[in-house]
């Protein structure tokens, strides 16, 4: 049972992120010069019963680790408050742009672990000419910033060839995949790079292994080698190199959605920093940061099944 | 950097220095060394003012005398670029100067003291490793306003645990030698050891880890000036540069936005591509 000792310190560990980024998004706030009154009212000299109602409801009197206390409580309850700009409740605008965002870090993470892994197999297996022109294309696509690669892409595939719409989300699920390919190239492109380039390292460290070495010796069939005694054994670092860059994207996903357009979470959330929307800034970060957490969550799960080392023994790697 | 300022009186040891991270990693240093020349004399080298517009008629035009036009606000390209090299890389620099040395601080406390400081240390060092700093950024930019210097701020404690992970193996690594054990033997303090021999055993990984660091803060900040929470227009940056200058792919003037792209990735490749043979090469030496 001692895998559960190793579960428990991993779910300890990411409650911990979670309630330490929850107390960094909720005291930026605090953080923030003037007073969030003169936020509240945007500038506004207010009468004293106003400002009285107003210090009652946002709890302005209470001490700061109350305060804090009670707005995680609400956050869990999916209550993040009202924002100022739009007078609308956050959780009303976070869940009419979530989709879009969700929808584009998924298709981008299909992207990374397909192309990225694919990519990374292909030049750890079979050296020569393929390896060296995924060193070098990895190479270059790690340095492409995703704004560039939006603008790069645009060029290319929206004015030159027009084969995919330069703005907007598109309707059905055909015109949304449509829409969403470019932004999740875009929003991919150097993770693939980093996943492709891990993949091949830690496969190629493998066949450097004298298990795999002994294998070889014995005759075991190159295709089953490479199934049982390579990849099984290197699916561990690129799971962690995977899990790493995906879970990055919903961070990055606010610059993509920028480039095209996209009215994502990224975008607004952006939008509501410019405008010093700190309830909205509070709700979307949280909302990233439990995606965050999320994905984290998946790995270990990852890690469960790959490595049986943890199952038994609870140490691992 | 330090390194290649040095070296530049000294023609022969630049050029045993250069050939001992390989020919990639040579041209790679040329280019850094080039884009850093630039940053410091770009604006005064720049034909005209890259601020100021000669009328917004102008708008993406050519025009001889001006090597690559207009941008989309009548101002010229080149002397932009040349201008943008500056608040690009000035950045990125404080960001992993601020980085190495809290990072390394960090990283030789932990490892010397060892023990529960240590798993103290690298427990919080994991979390903060894990949270994005592009998100860091932009809370930032709403607590203190859209601006380079929140920015830098936030990125330079973000990248922190990428140095202090790195610094904090190989200082580990470093501790449990003989030598170190035998210094301590003979008296010598705990902070007279870590300056003056711990430190300069583990500069080779900090170099390296410096180095591709300085990449990832180029694109990182950048990337902020491009959603307009990092460096303000009018001011010539290039990632403020791909974004001004958007408009021009939808009626076929695209080369003021590629342009300020491609110097980005140029100067980014080289970072990780030195910062790639740096670490190859100190990995070669222990």
């Amino acid at each position: 049972m001692s895998w559960l000792r190793w579960a428990a310190v991993r779910v300890a560990r990411l409650v911990a992120a979670l309630l330490i980024s929850s107390f960094v998004i909720f005291s930026a706030a605090s953080l923030a010069p003037g007073s969030p009154l003169a936020a509240l009212s945007n500038g506004r000299t207010l009468p004293p019963e106003q400002q009285a109602q107003l210090r009652e409801r946002f709890h302005l009197d209470d001490p700061f680790l109350l305060r804090y206390v009670k707005w995680l409580g609400n956050a869990v309850r999916g209550d993040f408050g009202i924002s100022i700009a739009s007078r609308d409740e956050v959780s009303r605008l976070i869940s009419g742009r979530i989709w879009i965002t969700g929808q584009l870090v998924l298709y981008a993470s299909l992207l990374i672990l397909v192309v990225g892994i694919g990519l990374g197999l292909l030049a750890g297996i079979r050296r020569g000419a393929a390896d060296s022109s995924v060193l070098v294309v990895t190479a270059l696509l790690a340095a492409v910033p995703a704004f560039v690669a939006a603008t790069l892409l645009t060029i290319l595939f929206v004015t030159e060839l027009g084969w995919f719409p330069a703005l907007g989300e598109g309707d059905g699920l055909g015109g949304r995949i449509e829409h969403l390919t470019l932004p999740a190239i875009a929003l991919a492109m150097s993770s693939i790079a980093i996943v492709a380039r891990v993949t091949r390292a830690a496969v190629r460290d493998e066949f450097g292994r004298e298990h795999v070495q002994t294998a070889e010796s014995r005759g075991i069939p190159r295709r089953q080698l490479i199934r049982r005694h390579v990849v099984r054994n290197a699916a561990v670092p690129i799971t962690t190199v995977s899990g790493l860059t995906v879970a990055s994207l919903f961070a990055l996903s606010a610059i993509v959605e920028r480039a095209f357009s996209l009215n994502g979470l990224g975008s607004y959330l952006v939008k509501a920093a410019g405008t010093k929307d700190i309830a909205v800034v509070q709700g979307i970060s949280m909302v990233i940061v439990v995606a965050f957490v999320v994905v984290n969550l998946l790995v270990d799960v990852c890690y469960l099944i790959l490595d049986p080392r943890i199952r038994t023994s609870g140490s691992a790697r | 950097m330090t390194a290649t300022l040095g070296t530049l009186v000294a023609p022969k040891r630049l050029a045993r220095r250069l050939s001992s991270v390989g020919p990639l990693g040579a041209v790679s240093a040329v280019v850094i060394g080039l884009a850093a020349l630039i940053a410091v004399i770009g604006p005064w080298i720049a034909p005209y003012d890259p601020d100021t517009t000669d009328g917004i008629t102008l708008q993406f035009a050519d025009a001889p005398g001006h090597l690559f036009g207009y941008d989309a606000n009548g101002r010229d390209v080149f002397s932009r670029l040349l201008a943008g090299a500056r608040t690009s890389m000035l950045g990125p620099l404080i960001v992993v100067v601020a980085s190495i040395t809290l990072g390394v601080a960090i990283a030789i406390a932990a490892a010397w003291r060892g023990g529960r400081f240590d798993t103290l240390m690298s427990s919080a060092l994991d979390i903060a490793f894990a949270f994005p700093g592009i998100l860091l950024a932009i809370l930032a930019a709403a607590v203190f306003g859209a601006g380079l210097f929140a920015a830098v701020l936030v990125l330079s404690l973000a990248y922190t645990p990428y140095i202090a992970r790195v610094v904090r193996g190989s200082a580990l690594q470093e501790r449990s030698k003989p030598y170190i054990a035998a210094l301590e033997v003979q008296g010598m303090s705990g902070w007279r050891i870590c300056a003056r021999h711990l430190l300069p055993n583990v500069s080779g990984v900090v170099v390296a880890q410096g180095t591709t660091l300085f990449g990832y803060a180029m694109v990182d900040l950048a990337a902020i000036s491009f959603i307009g929470l990092g460096v303000q227009p009018p001011s010539a940056d290039w990632g403020v540069m791909v974004f001004e200058n958007r408009q021009g792919l939808a009626i076929g003037k695209p080369m003021p936005a590629v342009l300020a792209g491609l110097c980005l990735i140029g100067v980014v490749i080289a970072f990780n591509i030195l910062g790639e043979r740096l670490a190859q090469r100190s990995e070669a030496r222990r």
